[in-house]
């Protein structure tokens, strides 16, 4: 479980969340929805720790991200939008190198990562991470994200960039995760992603939390048909 | 432990880099002892060509002299006209000698080599024509020549041929060492530290429950180490070069390039090189680490080899002319040269040895303190 309590953060003059306060129950996909400069990145940030909130915090099952920061990230897989893969590596080992940081032995690791190689059908990890597409790298680094089998994980724009097939590929490894009873918190600006995958919502915009609730829910708030409508309409607001 | 995994991460990947493996590796055991013996083996085979080397001599003056340049051999004799100067200026004509009203005048070019070598020969055999004749107007008014000699002088050298060998070598190696150590893996540090921000691998890397400091500690690791083996390397290549090339460079019989290193001045070597790796190395890293892109890192890093090599220079200048300044030995990078010099000539001061060595310890410590608290400043992590 996620818990966001007031959450504020000023780059200088700039207020990128204003107090937003939300919560995310344990084992569903959650969707982070907002348009670019939202303060989505920066939530997912503060959560994974990289950052310090001005005001408020975070608790990732209970730990404090501030107060210890070093066991909430135990708790947390993240995937960047920029996936930040070792190009000299291979993908193999960009994943075993971070298992390592985990804590793990070689041989878990290995298990794992052959598994979710089957899930997302990965065939090429032992060239070097240099020669990967955008998709290949993507699907990598969701691997990497997965390694240490966390409870919670964060994904910042999983998809951007990536062709059909791949973005297809990282939707379904998602029920994947949900089966598995894990949380999954997707920040993204693709209506279509949210409305299919995701089964709460929130929508911030300029560091203000809009509207929290199922797809269904905003839809019917609004009075649309579609989530990108209803999007439009919140931040308009 | 999580510190040994990213220091062999580390150097997994700057193996696999080509740059890292050309200066770190290829570099120092091939480049600079080209560079550094090239020279002298270029200096050595001019010097012997410019002796063999036919002088075109244009001459004005008494004939008795005339015919006595004229029985030397590889001298070209011409007759010296207006023109003359301006064919030396050219380089058509070596040298000019004109003697008259008791003066002789050498005209030559210093800015070519082959001027300058032409001048001294006819500057070296005008002085002895010069006591010759002395010597035979004596001998024909019936005077013993040895009257206008008041004393002969000559130098002799009372430091052993090892020494000598061991003062030459202390002049140079320890200016190679800190250079190497200073800036022979630029690109490396500006790699590892504002590389990792460009390329967006920092963020992921601490997202993980690894501590700043393991973080900081395994790369300052890695990067210490390979600016030691380059030093290493290229100690390695120098010395088996001098052991085994000396025919290839040496100019004169005399100039003593032969020398031994005892195991006490091996050690010292080997400590300062160790010491130079790990302080430049956390210098260096902390620069790249608080750099926004690897260009920026770069640009700081250039500078890194003037501010200490100006000061070095320095001492060097201070340390032919006499004694090293005790201050030397207490700034961190820079003292690294007169410890060296020092172990190279035998003239070991443990003192200054141990200052030396703290200064350089203190610079580490700063060095990882400064990286890790800029791990931990978003500002500067976050930065690209």
């Amino acid at each position: 479980m996620i818990e966001v309590i007031n959450l504020t953060k000023n780059f200088g003059k700039v207020e990128a969340l204003k107090g937003i306060s939300f919560q995310i129950q344990p084992g569903i996909i959650f969707g982070l929805l907002g348009p670019n400069g939202a303060g989505k990145t920066t939530t997912i940030r503060i959560t994974s720790s990289i950052i310090k909130p001005t005001a408020g915090t975070v608790k990732v099952d209970g730990v404090d991200v501030i107060k210890n920061p070093g066991e909430a990230r135990k708790r947390l897989g993240i995937l960047y939008e920029n996936a930040g893969l070792y190009r000299r590596l291979t993908g193999e080992e960009n994943i075993l190198y971070f298992a390592g940081l985990y804590g793990l032995d070689e041989r878990t690791s290995r298990k794992r990562m052959e598994e979710y190689f089957s899930v997302l059908e990965v065939d090429y990890a032992k060239r070097q991470a240099g020669q990967y597409s955008k998709g290949m790298t993507q699907k990598i680094a969701l691997v990497r994200a997965l390694i240490a089998d966390p409870q919670i994980v964060l994904l910042d724009e999983p998809t951007a960039g990536l062709d059909v097939t791949s973005a297809r590929k990282v939707r379904e490894s998602l029920n994947f995760l949900k089966n598995r009873n894990k949380t999954v918190v997707i920040s993204t600006h693709l209506m279509s992603e949210v409305e299919a995958l995701c089964d709460k919502i929130v929508i911030i915009d300029r560091g203000l939390l809009l509207e929290e609730g199922t797809a269904g829910e905003i839809k019917a708030k609004y009075q649309t048909s579609n989530l990108e409508e209803a999007f439009i309409k919140a931040v308009k607001q | 432990m999580k510190t040994i995994l990213i220091f062999f991460k580390e150097l997994k990947e700057a193996f696999r880099d080509k740059r890292t493996v050309i200066m770190t590796i290829i570099l120092p055991t091939l480049l600079i002892p080209l560079m550094l013996f090239g020279q002298f083996y270029l200096m050595k085979t001019e010097t012997e060509k410019a002796k063999e080397q036919e002088i075109k001599l244009a001459y004005e003056g008494p004939q008795e002299i005339k015919m006595f340049l004229s029985s030397m051999d590889k001298l070209v004799l011409l007759d010296y006209t207006e023109e003359t100067n301006k064919e030396v200026e050219k380089g058509n004509i070596h040298s000019a000698l004109v003697i008259k009203d008791g003066k002789a005048f050498i005209y030559f070019d210093p800015t070519k080599n082959a001027s300058s070598a032409a001048m001294l020969r006819i500057k070296t055999t005008l002085l002895l024509l010069s006591e010759k004749i002395v010597e035979s107007r004596l001998q024909n008014m019936n005077i013993d020549p040895a009257i206008v000699k008041v004393f002969e002088i000559k130098e002799e050298s009372v430091a052993e041929p090892s020494k000598m060998g061991a003062y030459f070598a202390a002049l140079l190696i320890p200016l190679m060492i800190l250079s190497i150590g200073i800036s022979g893996n630029m690109y490396l540090f500006s790699d590892i530290g504002a590389g990792e921000k460009e390329k967006g691998t920092l963020e992921p890397l601490l997202a993980t429950p690894v501590d700043r400091k393991e973080v900081a500690l395994g790369k300052w690791l890695a990067v210490s180490v390979l600016s030691f083996v380059s030093i290493l390397l290229m100690l390695v290549v120098m010395i088996l070069t001098v052991k085994y090339g000396q025919p290839l460079f040496v100019m004169e019989e005399q100039m003593p390039t032969s020398f031994s290193l005892t195991s006490l001045t091996m050690f010292i070597i080997l400590i300062a090189g160790l010491l130079l790796s790990l302080s430049s190395g956390a210098l260096q890293f902390a620069i790249s680490i608080y750099s926004r892109n690897i260009r920026e890192a770069q640009l700081y890093l250039g500078y890194l080899p003037m501010i200490v090599i100006l000061p070095v220079v320095f001492i060097y200048i201070v340390g032919i002319m006499g004694t090293i300044p005790k201050w030397a030995y207490f700034i961190p990078l820079i003292n690294v040269y007169p410890v060296l010099k020092d172990a190279m000539m035998s003239e070991i001061v443990w003192n200054n040895m141990l200052f030396a060595m703290i200064s350089n310890l203190i610079l580490v410590a700063l060095g990882i303190m400064i990286v890790v608290k800029i791990l931990e400043r978003e500002d500067v992590v976050l930065r690209t």
